[in-house]
């Protein structure tokens, strides 16, 4: 399963925010910008990439992969060095004062391990921050897009002009 | 220590009138956090504010009684307490009669605690009761809905919003102040192809998601609703059959929007002509629609005409009547239509029955075993304050508000609450309400109690005990039986348990809650839509299907005139508004800490031209200068409000900024969102 975000959707109300600051000890491993000029809403957080260079560079192995797919801190391990934080396309992890050590979205890997979905993807009123298998997520995107084609192509008919051809490339 | 395997307990969320339900985790009994519960109507989600219900385990918490001393409060016990208040309550009665007396009443209590506390004022002998909601977000709607629909709820359902063709929000920040109803339906239904109209003056989370924005000019809603009614008639774009067969009214309606073109309305609205068409045509485009407001169009000095103008603009629209459609205003708290259905208003009893209404006022009377019951209207919230200056009330028994921020010009409340006799506040914080108490009494939260609620939609929900309350802090319900007993009313109130008391609800309402049995409640995990008759009905899910409850069955179309203001020494209009994670006065949220620490001050919004013509720039300082006080706020620049509006959250005290001689003369509701200011850049 991955975390998807779609922020089409996002309303900015940082319930994400809030969620996991409660399941985190304080913390949030979220955080939604609101893009002014944009109209839109982002809910920025961890992608827990697949060749992830965060756990390349770690020297202790502290950052690690889960089964589950999340890309967690062992706070055991972690000597603090902020390597992962120089190394993170995203900026990322950040050093947890009280612990001194690096911590992140962990993705809710204990809630995962109890058949729970993460708490931004349970907390979210509009689906904005959702977790999905790739082919569902891709699915949900490829239906309105179809359902968009439909649209465009019913309202050709109408106004009689076009001849309803569509073509994947020009 | 080891943790013991974790309980959760399933509640109804406190704050908003959506219904949300979540568990609530407790470990060896106290709060440890919440879960999601996937098979309410918000189908898990939750907006931030549940998301830290941390005030619950607040040290601030009241524990004991208080009686205000020379030397601040002291702590009494129960007994001492509950005497004291039913001394008073006695002297006062003989002294000045009933009327002297008068209940504000929370709209977060459930509705077994709403029906107790009605009931024992009027034992007592007075309609002296009212909630805040009731001035400050519903009663323009209900006196509207009630006239020419003879029913004051939403007509439909979340699920027809969800499945209507276009969505209208008027004057309603749905993602803010009711995100989970944006959420899961209105953007749900977006997603299925509806188009969503969103008219406000500010260009909102709402506004940002709608297919068509309208910007209009705080307090002409009125005038805008004429004239989109002018181009639907104009263009005979009405649903003709609708408004022959279920309405009456057409010609005088006719008449009075023909004065509103489209050009004449942009001239007082500041819409211009082609979006005022263009809303008219994605309106007409469909029979299937919804129409929904909330405070954003209720706050103004003409508010109960303008939503009569709403409801008949549904009307020409056909949006009644059949699934897929709900028109009405959205009242903010989570028990606000539970209140109504329970008679917390001082000019009807439980179930809407109206005080000189004979026959029903006497049914009720018998049911709680008295010969009759007191039928002169009481005082409502305005009049309260007035009332105050002329000694006629000399008691006040505020349970769980907190008028001294909520209400508008705080100055002037506050000085009036401490010319009271006697003043009672029952709370779970001491609020700045509750500081100028003459008794402050303990009282649980919802987590710590049972009872049902009413969404906003019409759903009962049972909402569970999940905690105990802290020290000696005590259910509503119980108090209120306790003073009743200690006033010698006890058998009046044999029903003293939640589930006894919704029993008698059932009586007391029959046509609503007579189907609605605790043992049904607690086993729905979403609850019942009343009206709810008898055991075996399903729940009505769209009202007024067949015939509206009027005398003639029919709907009464209603409209009138646009009246301006007049023209005050002050540039700007000041609106005030919500913010998603503070709720109202923020004596609940600021207790949080994760909330608290995201939404902890006001900032106003102000556009990019004005501030600059004013010379004031992005994080600068300004004063707000309005007829009745000044206020020192931080500025934020952008483009989403009008040139001629400023907008600013007013859980921070804005209330001594807001006037409270403007109102909607029909309905006494103050124009929070349309105050004359000006803004000045702060001196150093």
């Amino acid at each position: 399963m991955v975390r998807y975000i779609d922020p089409q959707k996002c309303i900015g109300c940082r319930a994400c925010e809030v969620a996991c600051q409660r399941v985190h000890d304080g913390i949030s491993n979220v955080t939604v910008y609101i893009v002014e000029e944009a109209e839109l809403n982002i809910p920025y957080a961890c992608r827990h990439c697949e060749n992830a260079p965060c756990v390349s560079v770690c020297p202790t192995g502290a950052m690690h992969r889960e089964d589950l797919g999340a890309v967690v801190v062992n706070p055991v391990l972690c000597i603090g060095c902020r390597m992962c934080q120089v190394v993170c396309p995203f900026g990322i992890p950040v050093f947890d004062r009280k612990l001194k050590v690096m911590t992140k979205c962990d993705l809710c890997i204990n809630r995962l391990k109890e058949g729970l979905r993460p708490a931004c993807v349970s907390t979210c009123p509009t689906g904005a921050t959702y977790l999905a298998e790739e082919a569902e997520a891709l699915g949900m995107k490829r239906e309105l897009g179809v359902r968009k084609i439909v649209e465009a192509v019913t309202k050709a008919k109408e106004l009689g002009g076009l001849e309803g051809v569509v073509t994947s490339k020009g | 220590m080891r943790q013991t395997p974790r309980d959760r307990v399933k509640v109804v969320c406190p704050f908003c009138s959506t219904g949300c339900s979540l568990y609530i985790r407790t470990v060896n009994g106290g709060y440890a956090g919440i879960e999601y519960f996937e098979e309410g109507i918000n189908e898990g989600s939750l907006c931030p504010k549940p998301n830290d219900l941390s005030f619950l385990n607040s040290s601030d918490r009241l524990r004991k009684p208080l009686r205000r001393t020379e030397y601040g409060f002291k702590e009494i016990s129960w007994s001492e307490a509950l005497e004291e208040i039913a001394s008073r309550i006695r002297s006062i009665q003989d002294g000045f009669g009933p009327d002297a007396i008068a209940f504000l009443v929370s709209v977060k209590i459930f509705n077994e605690e709403a029906y107790t506390v009605q009931k024992l004022a009027r034992l007592l002998g007075t309609n002296n009761l009212d909630h805040e909601c009731r001035r400050l977000c519903q009663f323009p709607t209900i006196i509207a809905a009630k006239q020419m629909l003879g029913v004051g709820s939403l007509t439909g359902t979340f699920q027809d919003i969800a499945e209507s063709e276009v969505i209208v929000l008027w004057g309603m920040n749905a993602a803010e102040t009711f995100p989970v109803l944006m959420g899961k339906y209105v953007m749900r239904a977006k997603e299925f192809g509806a188009k969503i109209i969103v008219i406000d003056p500010v260009k909102t989370e709402t506004a940002w998601k709608a297919d068509l924005w309208i910007p209009v000019r705080p307090g002409t809603d009125l005038a805008l609703a004429n004239s989109i009614m002018n181009v639907l008639i104009n263009e005979d774009l009405y649903d003709r059959s609708f408004v022959r067969t279920r309405t009456e009214g057409f010609e005088e309606l006719a008449r009075i929007v023909s004065r509103y073109p489209p050009e004449e309305a942009s001239r007082i609205t500041g819409v211009p002509p082609y979006l005022i068409r263009e809303a008219a045509h994605i309106m007409a485009s469909t029979g299937k629609g919804s129409l929904i407001w909330s405070s954003g169009l209720i706050h103004n000095a003409q508010a109960t005409n303008t939503c009569r103008a709403l409801y008949s603009l549904a009307a020409l629209l056909g949006w009644y009547g059949k699934e897929g459609t709900c028109v009405g205003g959205f009242k903010g708290q989570n028990n606000v239509e539970g209140l109504v259905h329970m008679g917390v208003a001082p000019s009807a009893f439980p179930g809407g029955v109206p005080l000189n209404d004979e026959d029903g006022r006497k049914r009720l009377a018998r049911l709680w075993g008295v010969e009759d019951l007191p039928a002169t209207p009481g005082k409502n919230v305005v009049k309260l304050y007035e009332s105050i200056d002329s000694k006629s009330l000399r008691m006040l028994y505020v349970i769980g508000a907190n008028p001294a921020v909520s209400e508008p010009n705080s100055e002037y409340v506050v000085e009036h609450l401490k010319k009271l006799d006697f003043l009672v506040v029952q709370d779970i914080f001491l609020t700045e309400t509750a500081r100028l108490a003459d008794i402050v009494l303990p009282a649980a939260a919802w987590a710590e109690k049972e009872g049902s609620f009413t969404s906003i939609e019409r759903r009962v929900q049972w909402s569970f005990k999940a905690l105990s309350p802290p020290g000696e802090a005590m259910p509503d319900l119980k108090i209120f039986v306790a003073l009743a007993k200690r006033l010698g009313l006890e058998k009046h109130f044999p029903a003293t348990t939640p589930e006894e008391v919704l029993n008698e609800i059932r009586e007391a309402v029959p046509g609503l809650y007579g189907g609605v049995t605790p043992e049904r409640l607690k086993g729905s995990p979403k609850g019942i839509l009343v009206p709810c008759p008898d055991p075996k009905h399903p729940g009505t899910r769209i009202l007024c299907k067949d015939r509206f409850k009027t005398h003639s069955g029919k709907l009464k179309l209603m409209t009138s005139d646009h009246s301006p203001l007049k023209a005050e020494e002050y540039p700007l209009i000041l609106v005030t508004t919500k913010t998603v994670g503070v709720w109202l006065t923020n004596a609940i949220t600021r207790e949080a800490r994760y909330l608290a620490e995201r939404w902890n001050a006001p900032v106003v919004l102000v556009n990019g031209s004005t501030a600059s013509r004013l010379g004031l720039s992005d994080g600068s300082e300004a004063i707000i200068e309005t007829k009745v006080g000044r206020m020192k706020v931080r500025i934020r620049v952008t483009s989403r409000v009008r040139e001629d509006t400023v907008v600013l959250p007013w859980h921070w005290g804005a209330n001594r900024l807001t006037d409270e001689s403007l109102r909607d003369p029909d309905s006494g509701v103050p124009a929070l969102k349309q105050v004359p200011c000006k803004l000045v850049p702060s001196e150093r």
